[in-house]
């Protein structure tokens, strides 16, 4: 349970600022919206943690969550590098 | 839903209760309280405040005389105006000392007109309240830590939800009392957790932003935005950029005159507070606070004006902010309560002192779950939670009744906020010691005829020591005597009523349980 936890505490944190980061990126937003999308952190990251538990094993979450993130982030990069973000 | 996710969100559940719920029912037991704050505090300056709620013109009249007298040049002063709650206005001043840190000076208008700055010893309601967010903590690693602990209690009740959603329909107004005790503590347990669910949300949101929400937003700043976010986000939470200070002498209006520029933008504002920035600087910024009494769910609005010609620099009001300042806001508003009128405050203080319950019963709940039927010791574990569950719960609850005893009891003393302190962290600290020696029965039922005597014991203290009685103080308006005095015996009633509860189940009970007399309790 300890293994498990660590796993869906710690790597739901960088797997939530790529779910977020990305829809900031891509979504057209005004300084509002971008408030309104950045006060939905906690709740994802709540969200995102309880998700982990449902994998079978502490691998399998561990590596769902880091794919999200690498996936997350490769995006963002490549959207900031071609130029396409705003922020 | 398949058995083995049902289980692994039953241990998540379990083991998020145990890691949070002791320092979430000292954060809701202190937090309901903190509901009545300006209640708390006018009870707790009876002996301070004055008969006569003062005017603008003695406010204009204080502020001056802290100018003229006091090394203000250049800071920021808070001019808090008199209101029914706190007949007296009021400056504050945040003195930066040699080391860096800062020290409050404040500064009222006596009777006869005469600048008073000694310092109002009542500090009871600010230190409940940050008790409530720093758990007694010093400095800001309590805040941090609740945070921490917010998340903890945001899966908490997500692994809630999960394992009552099976039986949703089937238990939720069921409260099965009875010899099992297990059945009763679940139905409980459930019934408060699910009723008050929507309000648990908005709590562990708004807290977890309060607490950590710099470090929830660092990431971000770092993977995402090539901008200063704080700069994006600070218009819209009300930051305002105030000209620098020029360094050279320049008047100041008035505070008449400054408040009727405020009316012609917003007729119905009722300034709270005016902060002045640069103090007698030519770029000296007047901001004003007040509240709009208006139907939004934070009602306050904030404007910024040049103190020397009273040109308006911004205006920050609730019917013309941004989507997410209302969304932030309104989050922030909910957290505090301030909205509604009194309904509210008693629905939220209800809806605390529930949520403490839900804490305090989930790891009842847990102690129930483990307990071996047929043998008389029960496990450890059990026994330790047992014990840590009472000292630490009942042991903060006499800890606020006996803070506010020392409060009124030590009014006279200049040091009477520190032994207040000391009476918490004394009773808090042999709380949970006793505990830890004496049975858990025995224990757990002297704390709360503790908490009962402490309880009953603050009208006592009021009708000895102030010049006044609650009935009279409520019958010439002010109700702050009053209801914390009705609250208190209220208290007390239900503490005595606890603790012979617990007597009862330690003699009569099941012997099998932490809860029985290993003898007869004496």
């Amino acid at each position: 349970m300890l293994l498990r936890s660590l796993v869906a505490v710690l790597l739901s944190i960088p797997a939530t600022t790529a779910i977020i980061g990305v829809i900031l990126i891509l979504v057209p937003v005004n300084e509002s919206l971008l408030m309104s999308l950045l006060l939905m952190v906690f709740p994802i990251w709540v969200v995102v943690s309880s998700a982990a538990y449902l994998a079978l094993r502490p691998a399998a979450s561990a590596a769902i969550l880091c794919t999200i993130s690498a996936v997350g982030f490769g995006l963002i990069a490549a959207l900031k590098y071609a130029g396409l973000s705003g922020l | 839903m398949k058995r083995s996710t049902l289980k692994t969100f039953i241990d998540v559940h379990s083991w998020t209760g145990l890691g949070a719920g002791m320092a979430l029912f000292v954060a809701f037991y202190a937090g309901a309280i903190t509901v009545f704050t300006h209640e708390v505090g006018s009870w707790d300056s009876y002996s301070v405040s004055v008969a006569q709620q003062q005017d603008l013109e003695q406010a204009q009249i204080l502020l001056d005389l802290v100018i003229a007298t006091q090394p203000v040049a250049g800071e920021t002063l808070r001019l808090n105006l008199s209101s029914a709650q706190h007949p007296g206005n009021e400056v504050l001043w945040y003195e930066r000392l040699q080391d860096g840190s800062f020290e409050r000076r404040e500064f009222r208008l006596n009777e006869q007109g005469v600048l008073n700055t000694s310092r109002d010893t009542s500090e009871l309601a600010k230190f409940i309240y940050a008790l409530h967010y720093k758990l007694g903590i010093p400095g800001t690693w309590g805040m941090y830590l609740l945070g921490i602990i917010c998340f903890i209690y945001g899966i908490a009740l997500v692994s809630g939800v999960v394992i009552f959603l099976p039986n949703f329909v089937t238990d939720l107004f069921i409260v099965r009392p009875g010899k099992n005790k297990k059945r009763f503590w679940q139905d409980t347990h459930n019934i408060v957790g699910v009723l008050s669910l929507p309000w648990h949300i908005m709590f562990a949101w708004s807290s977890a932003i309060l607490a950590i929400g710099f470090f929830i937003l660092a990431p971000f700043q770092v993977a995402v935005f090539d901008k200063d976010i704080a700069e994006i986000l600070g218009p819209q939470m009300g930051q305002v950029q105030t000209p620098q200070a020029s360094g050279k002498n320049g008047p100041m209006l008035g505070v008449t005159e400054l408040l009727a520029i405020v009316q012609t933008q917003t007729p119905n504002l009722e300034a709270t507070q005016l902060r002045v920035i640069n103090v007698g600087d030519t770029n000296a910024v007047v901001r004003v606070i007040g509240d709009t009494n208006s139907e939004h769910i934070d009602a306050y609005a904030t404007l910024t004006l040049m103190a020397s010609d009273g040109k308006i620099v911004s205006v920050s009001h609730p019917a013309t902010d941004s989507g997410g300042a209302i969304f932030y806001r309104g989050l922030i508003a909910l957290h505090f309560v301030s909205y509604g009128d009194y309904l509210a405050k008693w629905v939220n203080f209800i809806l605390g002192l529930a949520g403490a319950f839900l804490f305090y019963s989930g790891n009842l709940l847990w102690i129930e779950s483990r307990r071996k039927r047929r043998q008389a010791v029960q496990p450890r574990n059990t026994v330790l939670l047992a014990r840590l569950n009472s000292g630490v719960c009942i042991g903060c609850m006499a800890g606020i009744s006996a803070a506010f005893l020392a409060s009124r009891g030590f009014a006279h003393l200049s040091d009477r906020a520190h032994l207040m302190e000391a009476a918490y962290f004394t009773v808090f600290v042999s709380a949970i010691i006793w505990c830890l020696v004496r049975p858990v029965a025995s224990g757990t039922r002297d704390l709360l005829n503790v908490c009962a005597l402490f309880s009953v014991a603050i009208p006592i203290f009021d009708v000895l020591l102030l010049d006044t009685t609650p009935w009279a103080s409520a019958s010439a308006g002010q109700w702050e005597l009053f209801l914390v005095d009705a609250v208190s015996l209220i208290a007390a009633f239900t503490f005595w009523g606890m603790a012979r509860a617990v007597q009862r189940r330690a003699l009569y009970g099941d012997p099998n349980s932490v809860w029985a007399a290993p003898v007869a309790i004496s």
